[in-house]
C-alpha cells in the first residue's frame, strides 16, 4: 500500500496546477478585460459628457443672451434628466443664477468608492458660454456628474467578470482532477505497487497494466529490465567479494612497505599514505586525507608541486629530492619517486619516500673535503679557482674588476720549526679568523696550504684604478690587522705578512695567471723587506699609492686649511669686470700648489667632495661678504662657485645653501651656482626642484662646460638656467668660419633663443676673443684677462679696473 | 450656430467703443425692443419709430449722434443696471427702475384701455373694474396683465398684441386689455384696423414713456441734461410735432 496522503497525489498535484494556472490565466485575461473595458467607459465617459454640453451649450448661450429663465430652466431639467448628471446650471455673464437643477444623487458604496478613485475623472464641469467676446465674465455651463452612479456601472460589470471567470477556472480544474486521476494517476499507483512488490518477492508477479500506451510501455520495459539486472547484480556480487580480497592484499603490502608511500591527486592533496608516513612525519594515517603533501615539504609550494605532478608521466618514475617537515617541526632531507597512475579514469601520483639524512650529511663531508681547507675551514684551491673564473667571466661581460691578495706570512716558518705544528696550526686559524673579519661578505678567502693565504675580492670597482685603491685598502687593512700579536698557549708570537696583488680581467689571461701575478708580487714584496704589499703592474702601484696619498692628503688639507680660493675675472667686451669665478687650490706643504684636476675627480670618488665643496661655498660667500664690506664696484654682478653633482644632490643642499646666504648676509641675486650637464641629465626632476627652489631667492645658474657632455636641448628649455658657459675646448684656437666657430655659433644662438647669457671659458688671445664677438659673445674668462689671483689680487685688480674705466670716462 | 447673435453683438462691441465717445457729447450707442409705433424694428434691422426718431433728433439738437440697436428687453435692462451700456428707448418709470435708471422728460406716452370689436357696446365701459362682467385677455408678463391680476380680475393672456387682436376680432374674447398706439399699429399692419375700437378707462391714466439712461454709465447724468435740452429744442422747433404727426 501506497502511504502517502491524496494531497500528494499526481492527480491533485495537476489539478492544483491546473487550478492556479487558470486563476492567474483568469484574472490576467479578466484584469486585460476589466482595463480595456475601464480605457473604454473613461473614454464613452467623457465623449458622452461632451457631447451633452455640445448639445446644449448652443441653446445655453441664447437664453443666457436673452437671460430667458424659462429657457434656462428647461435646459438644466433636461441636463438633469441624463443619470450621469445629478447637478445642472447656467450662469449668466453678470454672474447670477440663470437656472439650477439639482437631484440626489446616488448613494456611494465601498465598489463606488473604489471605482471613482481608479476613474479619476473630472465630475465637475464647467463650459464657459461665450456672449460677448470682449466680456471678460463669461457665462458658464455647470454640470456635476453622479461619480457614483457611473462607478457603480462599472464596478459590476468588473466584478461579473471576474466572477465568471473565477467559476469557469474552478470547473476547468475539477474536470481535469478527474481525468488525470482516471487515466494517469491510477495506473500510476497501480504500477507503484507492482514495483514494491517486486522488492519483496522473488519472482515477478504479473504487470499491472497492459495497455498499448505510455503507461503500459514503461510498465513492460521495466519488468524486461529487472529480469536483466537481477542476473547481473548476482555476477557483480561475485566480482565485489574477489575484489574486497585483492584490495586487502594490496593495503597489506603498502602498509608493510619500508619507505613512506603517498598517494596524491594531481592537485597535490593526499589520498592515502601508509604507516611509515605516519612515522615519519608523526601524523595519523587518517589526518593525511585531504591535505596537501606540499604541507609537509620544506622546498616545494602547493604550485610548485602540482606543476612537477604534471611533468611525471605513467610508467616513467622521477625521483626528486625535497625536505619533509613532520608535524612536530622535525625537518629530514627525503629522495621520493613519483610516477603517475590511472584508476577509474581518474590520475594518481603514487610518491615513494625515502629518508636520505645518512647519506646527504656523507656528500656534505665529501664536499667539505673536496672545496674546504680541514684546518681553518676556509676554501680551498679547487674552490678559489673556480670561484675566480666565474667572478673573471662576469667582469668580462659587464666591464667591472676585482683584485686578488697573494698573503704569505712573515716567520711562519720559524714559529713552526720553533714552537711546533700545534701552535702554528693555531696561528693559521687565528689568521683565517681576522682574514674573514676584514674581508667584506662578497669576497672569498682560501688557504692554499703552508702559510699561504688568498683572497679574491670579486668586485671593486668601475676601473682598474679605482679597483687598485680598494685593493691597497685592503691590503692595508690586513696589514695592519696582522701585525697585532697572536696570543698561543701564553706565548706572544708576531707575524707580519706579505701580500702580493693582481687586478683582473687583465688583457686575456686566465684564472691561473692572475694568480701566478699575484704570487709574483708576493715575491717582489719579500725581496723588498716583507710586511707590505705591492701590485703587480707597477704603474697601478704608483697610481694606487699615489691616490691613497691624495685621499689621505685631503682629509688633513681641510683640518690643516690647506684649501684655498683664487678667483678668475669675467669681463664684457669693454673689459669691464662683471664678476668672477671661484676656483679651488690646495696649498700642499710638500707639493706647493695642487690644481684641482689632480684631486678633485678623487675626492668625488671617495665622496670627500661634499665636505670640501660646502668649504668652498662658505668660504667663497664669506669672501663676497668681505668685499662688500670693503666696497664693491656697482658693475660687479656675480660670483661664480663651481658646484659637483654629488654636493648638489644631497638632500640637505638647498637649505644649506639658504642659510649660508642667511648666515653671510650675501643677497642671492649676487651668487652663480655653476653645474655641469651630465648631473641635470641623471637627476633631471630633483635637480629642476632644487633650482626652483634656490632660484626664488635670486640665486643663478650657469651650466659649466657646455658642448663636452650630452648638450640636451631639453633641460635648456625646461630648468631655470641663466648663462651658458662656453667649453675652453671650444674657445682654444677659434677662428671665424672653421668648424669650431660654426659650433659656437649654435651655441650662442640657442642660448639667445632662451634668452641665456653666454660667457666663453679659457679665452687666452685676441684673436679668439675678437672671434667670439664677431659670433655674438660678448662676455669671456681666460688668461688673456686675467689668471686666477688670490682674495687680495683680485679685489685690487677689481678696484684697479674700476679706475681705469673712471679715468678713461673722465678723459672722453 | 451664432449667427443670428453675431449682430447684437457686434452691435454691443461697438456701443461699449462709441459710448466712451458718448461722454465727448458727440454719439451715444442706445438699445430697444420692437415696440411699434414707437420703436419699430424692420428687416434689415432698420429701426424707426416715435421714440426712436424724437429721440435721435433730440440728441441731433444737442449736436450728439445717437444710434440705436436692437436687444432682448431683459439684457439691455441688465446691462444698464450694471452700468455697461448707456441706454434705452423707452420705458416707462417704476419704483424698482428708479434704483438704476436715470428717466429724461417724457418723449411719448402709452394709453391704456380696452381694444374690443368695432361692434362691441361699450357703453358700461368706464373703470377698469369693469372688465370683470367680460372675457378679459391681456399680454403675459406684460405690466397690464399684472396689473389686472393685482385688482383681482379675472383675465387670460396672449402672447403677443397680434394674438391679442386676432382674439378680440375673431373669437369670443370681449376685451383686450393694452396700449392704445400699440394695438393701433398691429390691427393697421393685420388690416384690422377697421374692425377694431378702442375705449379708455376713467381710472387709468396713460403711461409716460422716457428715455432711460443707466445711473452706473460714465457722464449720464450730463448726457441726461443735453438729451432734455435736445428734447426741448425741437418741441420748440416744431420738429417733435412733426414726427408725431407723420404717425398718426
Amino acid at each position: 500500500m501506497l502511504r502517502f496522503k491524496f494531497i500528494h497525489r499526481l492527480a491533485f498535484k495537476q489539478a492544483r496546477s491546473v487550478l492556479l494556472i487558470s486563476l492567474v490565466l483568469g484574472l490576467i485575461s479578466t484584469g486585460w478585460q476589466i482595463y480595456n473595458d475601464f480605457d473604454l467607459e473613461k473614454h464613452h465617459l467623457q465623449l458622452t459628457v461632451s457631447q451633452i454640453t455640445l448639445l446644449h451649450k448652443e441653446s445655453a448661450a441664447r437664453a443666457v443672451y436673452n437671460l430667458d429663465d424659462d429657457q434656462a430652466e428647461e435646459i438644466t431639467a433636461t441636463l438633469i434628466a441624463n443619470p450621469f448628471i445629478y447637478h445642472a446650471a447656467i450662469i449668466d455673464d453678470f454672474g447670477d443664477k440663470l437656472a439650477e437643477k439639482a437631484r440626489q444623487p446616488v448613494a456611494k458604496t465601498w465598489l463606488a468608492s473604489l471605482g471613482n478613485h481608479l476613474f479619476q475623472i473630472n465630475s465637475h464641469i464647467e463650459e464657459p458660454l461665450r456672449i460677448n467676446p470682449s466680456d471678460q465674465d463669461d457665462a458658464r455651463l455647470v454640470i456635476d456628474l453622479d461619480t457614483a452612479h457611473i462607478a457603480n456601472n462599472y464596478v459590476r460589470r468588473a466584478m461579473t467578470s471576474l466572477s465568471v471567470g473565477l467559476i469557469s477556472s474552478l470547473i476547468l480544474a475539477t474536470i481535469f482532477l478527474l481525468l488525470i486521476y482516471r487515466y494517469l494517476s491510477q495506473p500510476i499507483l497501480d504500477i507503484a505497487s507492482w514495483v514494491n512488490q517486486l522488492w519483496q518477492s522473488e519472482s515477478c508477479p504479473p504487470l499491472p497494466y497492459d495497455k498499448p500506451d505510455e503507461l503500459g510501455e514503461l510498465a513492460t520495459g521495466f519488468a524486461r529490465l529487472w529480469e536483466e539486472r537481477k542476473d547481473k547484480t548476482d555476477q557483480l556480487n561475485d566480482t565485489i567479494e574477489r575484489l574486497s580480497k585483492s584490495e586487502h592484499l594490496s593495503r597489506s603490502l603498502m602498509d608493510n612497505a619500508g619507505d613512506a608511500m603517498f598517494l596524491c591527486l594531481p592537485d597535490s592533496s593526499i589520498v592515502r599514505a601508509n604507516h611509515q608516513a605516519a612515522d615519519s612525519l608523526k601524523c595519523d594515517e587518517e589526518a593525511f586525507t585531504g591535505r596537501s603533501l606540499a604541507e609537509f615539504s620544506n622546498n616545494y609550494s602547493t604550485k610548485s608541486l602540482q606543476a612537477l605532478f604534471t611533468t611525471i608521466e605513467e610508467k616513467q618514475v622521477s625521483t626528486i629530492e625535497d625536505i619533509q617537515i613532520s608535524t612536530q617541526g622535525d625537518t629530514f632531507p627525503i629522495e621520493a619517486r613519483c610516477i603517475r597512475m590511472c584508476f577509474d579514469d581518474n590520475d594518481y601520483i603514487l610518491i615513494l619516500a625515502r629518508d636520505i639524512s645518512v647519506r646527504k650529511e656523507a656528500e656534505k663531508q665529501i664536499y667539505e673535503l673536496a672545496f674546504f681547507d680541514t684546518l681553518t675551514g676556509l676554501a680551498n684551491r679547487r674552490l678559489f679557482i673556480d670561484r675566480l673564473k666565474t667572478a673573471m667571466k662576469f667582469h668580462q661581460d659587464n666591464q667591472r674588476y676585482g683584485a686578488v691578495l697573494y698573503l704569505d706570512l712573515d716567520r711562519f716558518k720559524t714559529i713552526n720549526d720553533s714552537l711546533g705544528h700545534s701552535i702554528g696550526d693555531t696561528i693559521l686559524c687565528e689568521v683565517a679568523k681576522r682574514l674573514t673579519q676584514i674581508l667584506p661578505e662578497n669576497a672569498t678567502c682560501a688557504r692554499f696550504g703552508g702559510d699561504e693565504f688568498v683572497a679574491l675580492l670579486p668586485d671593486t670597482g668601475s676601473s682598474a684604478e679605482l679597483c687598485a685603491e680598494t685593493a691597497a685598502n685592503c691590503a692595508l687593512q690586513i696589514l695592519a690587522e696582522l701585525v697585532i700579536p697572536f696570543e698561543v698557549d701564553n706565548h706572544q708570537l708576531f707575524c707580519s705578512t706579505s701580500i702580493g696583488i693582481a687586478v683582473f680581467p687583465d688583457k686575456h689571461n686566465s684564472a691561473a695567471e692572475i694568480l701566478r701575478h699575484a704570487d709574483t708580487a708576493l715575491y717582489r714584496v719579500k725581496t723588498l723587506g716583507r710586511n707590505s704589499f705591492q701590485f703587480f703592474d707597477p704603474e697601478m702601484q704608483s697610481s694606487a699609492q699615489e691616490r691613497l696619498e691624495v685621499e689621505k692628503g685631503l682629509h688633513q688639507a681641510l683640518n690643516n686649511h690647506e684649501f684655498e680660493l683664487w678667483f678668475q675675472p669675467q669681463v664684457n667686451s669693454a673689459d669691464q669686470i662683471l664678476g668672477a669665478e671661484a676656483l679651488l687650490r690646495w696649498r700642499h706643504p710638500e707639493k706647493g700648489i695642487i690644481l684641482p684636476g689632480c684631486f678633485i675627480h678623487i675626492a668625488e670618488e671617495s665622496g670627500q667632495i661634499v665636505e670640501i665643496g660646502n668649504w668652498v661655498l662658505l668660504q667663497a660667500l664669506q669672501q663676497l661678504a668681505a668685499w662688500r664690506e670693503q666696497g664693491l664696484p656697482e658693475s660687479f654682478g656675480r660670483l661664480a662657485i663651481n658646484i659637483s653633482p654629488l654636493q648638489f644632490m644631497q638632500v640637505d643642499f638647498v637649505d644649506r645653501v639658504l642659510a649660508m646666504l642667511d648666515q653671510t648676509g650675501i643677497p642671492g641675486l649676487m651668487v652663480e651656482l655653476e653645474i655641469t650637464e651630465n648631473m641635470l641629465l641623471n637627476n633631471f626632476e630633483i635637480a629642476s626642484n632644487k633650482m626652483k627652489l634656490l632660484k626664488q631667492r635670486g640665486i643663478s645658474f650657469a651650466i659649466d662646460d657646455f658642448g663636452t657632455g650630452y648638450s640636451s636641448l631639453r633641460y635648456l628649455h625646461y630648468l631655470p638656467l641663466d648663462i651658458l658657459k662656453i667649453d675652453r675646448s671650444f674657445v682654444t684656437g677659434l677662428r671665424p668660419s672653421s668648424e669650431l666657430a660654426a659650433i659656437v655659433e649654435v651655441i650662442i644662438a640657442t642660448a639667445d633663443r632662451l634668452n641665456l647669457m653666454v660667457i666663453a671659458e679659457g679665452v687666452e688671445t685676441l684673436n679668439e676673443r675678437s672671434a667670439l664677438m664677431e659670433l655674438g659673445c660678448n662676455c669671456f674668462q681666460g688668461y688673456l684677462f686675467s689668471k686666477p689671483l688670490d682674495a687680495t689680487q683680485f679685489y685690487q685688480k677689481l678696484c684697479a679696473s674700476v679706475e681705469s674705466q673712471l679715468s678713461e670716462l673722465n678723459n672722453l | 450656430m451664432f449667427s443670428y447673435l453675431h449682430k447684437p453683438v457686434l452691435a454691443v462691441l461697438l456701443t461699449m467703443l462709441s459710448s466712451f465717445a458718448a461722454a465727448d457729447g458727440r454719439r451715444v450707442e442706445l438699445y430697444t425692443v420692437n415696440f411699434p409705433p414707437y420703436t419699430i424694428i424692420e428687416p434689415q434691422n432698420t429701426i424707426r419709430g416715435i421714440d426712436v426718431e424724437v429721440v435721435t433728433a433730440a440728441f441731433a439738437a444737442v449736436g450728439i449722434e445717437a444710434t440705436i440697436t436692437e436687444a432682448p428687453w431683459k439684457r439691455i435692462l441688465k446691462n444698464m443696471e450694471h452700468g455697461r451700456v448707456a441706454g434705452t428707448l423707452s420705458c416707462a418709470r417704476n419704483a424698482p427702475r428708479e434704483k438704476f435708471i436715470l428717466f429724461s422728460e417724457p418723449i411719448s406716452e402709452n394709453i391704456w384701455g380696452a381694444v374690443t370689436s368695432r361692434d362691441f357696446d361699450s357703453r358700461s365701459l368706464s373703470h377698469l373694474s369693469d372688465v370683470q362682467h367680460y372675457e378679459v385677455i391681456a399680454v403675459a408678463d406684460w405690466g397690464q396683465s399684472q396689473q389686472l391680476s393685482q385688482h383681482n380680475l379675472r383675465h387670460s393672456v396672449t402672447p403677443d398684441i397680434d394674438s391679442g387682436i386676432r382674439s378680440v376680432v375673431y373669437r369670443n374674447v370681449d376685451l383686450f386689455y393694452n396700449g392704445k398706439l400699440p394695438t393701433l399699429y398691429h390691427a393697421q399692419n393685420l388690416g384690422l384696423q377697421d374692425k377694431i375700437a378702442f375705449h379708455r378707462f376713467e381710472d387709468i391714466e396713460s403711461t409716460p414713456l422716457h428715455l432711460c439712461l443707466s445711473r452706473l454709465y460714465p457722464d449720464s447724468q450730463t448726457l441726461l441734461e443735453q438729451f432734455n435740452n435736445g428734447l426741448n429744442k425741437i418741441k420748440h422747433s416744431g420738429e417733435f410735432d412733426a414726427i408725431y404727426k407723420k404717425y398718426n
